[in-house]
């Protein structure tokens, strides 16, 4: 990649992740649990979508660091971890296969979002168990918690990314 | 109410970033990894709520937002307080300081830093992957790009909203695939003109005799002075502390 091509990545990854800031705090709805439903991984997905996963990834990891200022939310180092940087970082994973139909867009954002529902799962229940017997149920509770603001987020995002690869193929297609 | 930077001014505010948050990372383990008792983690909590307090930080936000993590610290409590098979009260209130601890130190952290000087921590921070052949500075840039156009962005989405508002459409209407499809209109404009303005960007900076991989000067200095060289001097004579602790 020259240098003038690289520096344009550079800029499109700030903006689409302004975007994704941004659409971060405009809830579509809200969850009695305490959860939200946003739109704020979109930009990321698409970001995976035009320059490939490696980019994904690490704009999802920056997009992870950024959003701790909004809503710092750390009980354990590695649940930082997990939730934060990696489980953004995950979302990069739709950029291995290219949009150009809808349903690959969207079974792409769904495997996606799927990896990024353990990331949340894994983070909510494993640090905080002393034995075999309570992980199970700490992990049945954390995915209750986790599915029941991932659901409705992944379904959105996937009929979303369906729709761009469709009728806007110009916006989702794989920047060489 | 959210936790947000709060300037003041403090010699804990005008730390050097790095050391603030190599500081707050030392004093997570401390909560969260080492072994120890329940009357030592009180008093480190206490201990650390008590210097924020003297620094000047506003605490009220942090605590008032402790009741978002309630529904984690029954269950941890619970299952932590059972663990033995009859009810243990010192296993249970070890794991709920153990987590709150942890809680209100990064609160603390996130209200003492402002943005540039978080872009600045996670600059440092990301120096050793230049090893791997990432570059520190790219990610830095990125990041500085979007947290300096994010107001330009919310701008835009709002603009944007009223404008097809004004030719008839309805937000957030409906249930389901049909509140999905209403925010098409504000979605694409949006998505599309962050492109387009991200190649503008590029072309005026190139303009300007921008280069990635160059070396340059700073906007915010930040020195080292000698609180800096004490707070790490508090920090190594803790870790030998419990490095002894455990060895005799």
């Amino acid at each position: 990649m020259n240098r003038r091509r690289r520096l344009q990545v550079l800029t499109e990854c700030g903006m689409l992740l302004a975007t994704a800031l941004a659409l971060a705090n405009f809830k579509i709805f809200q969850l009695p649990g305490g959860g939200s439903v946003s739109l704020g991984v979109l930009p990321l997905l698409l970001i995976a979508a035009r320059h490939g996963a490696v980019t994904g990834l690490i704009s999802g990891l920056l997009m992870g660091l950024l959003l701790l200022t909004m809503r710092p939310y750390i009980v354990h180092p590695l649940q930082f971890l997990l939730d934060y940087p990696l489980a953004y970082a995950s979302l990069g994973i739709a950029g291995f296969f290219e949009w150009n139909s809808g349903l690959k867009a969207a079974a792409a954002t769904t495997l996606a979002n799927f990896i990024r529902l353990h990331l949340h799962v894994i983070a909510g229940a494993v640090f905080f168990v002393a034995d075999q017997n309570s992980l199970t149920k700490m992990l049945a509770a954390s995915y209750a918690y986790n599915l029941g603001h991932i659901l409705p987020e992944t379904i959105i995002c996937a009929v979303l990314a369906g729709y761009l690869a469709i009728n806007h193929q110009a916006l989702c297609a794989r920047q060489s | 109410m959210q936790i947000t930077y709060s300037p003041a001014d403090s010699a804990l505010y005008r730390l050097n970033p790095f050391i603030k948050g190599l500081g707050t990372l030392f004093i997570i383990l401390l909560f969260s990894v080492t072994m120890q008792g329940l009357f030592s983690l009180f008093f480190s909590l206490v201990l650390t709520i008590l210097l924020a307090i003297l620094f000047k930080v506003e605490l009220k936000p942090i605590l008032i937002s402790i009741e978002k993590i309630w529904l984690l610290l029954l269950l941890v409590g619970i299952i932590q307080g059972f663990s033995t098979g009859n009810f243990n009260p010192e296993s249970l209130l070890i794991a709920v300081i153990r987590i709150i601890g942890v809680f209100v130190t990064s609160g603390i952290f996130v209200t003492i830093s402002s943005q540039s000087e978080l872009m600045y921590f996670w600059e440092q921070s990301f120096r050793p992957l230049n090893l791997f052949g990432f570059q520190a500075r790219e990610l830095a840039l990125v990041m500085v790009i979007s947290v300096r156009f994010l107001p330009v962005i919310l701008g835009e989405l709002d603009r944007i909203r009223m404008a097809q508002m004004a030719r008839g459409a309805r937000f957030s209407h409906g249930v389901g695939l049909k509140a999905v499809k209403s925010l098409m209109p504000l979605l694409i404009p949006t998505l599309s003109l962050a492109i387009i303005r991200a190649e503008d960007l590029a072309l005026a900076m190139e303009a300007r005799g921008y280069c990635v991989s160059r070396q340059r000067t700073r906007y915010n200095h930040f020195s080292i002075g000698f609180f800096d060289i004490f707070v790490c001097g508090i920090m190594l004579g803790t870790i030998l502390a419990y490095v002894l602790q455990i060895r005799f």
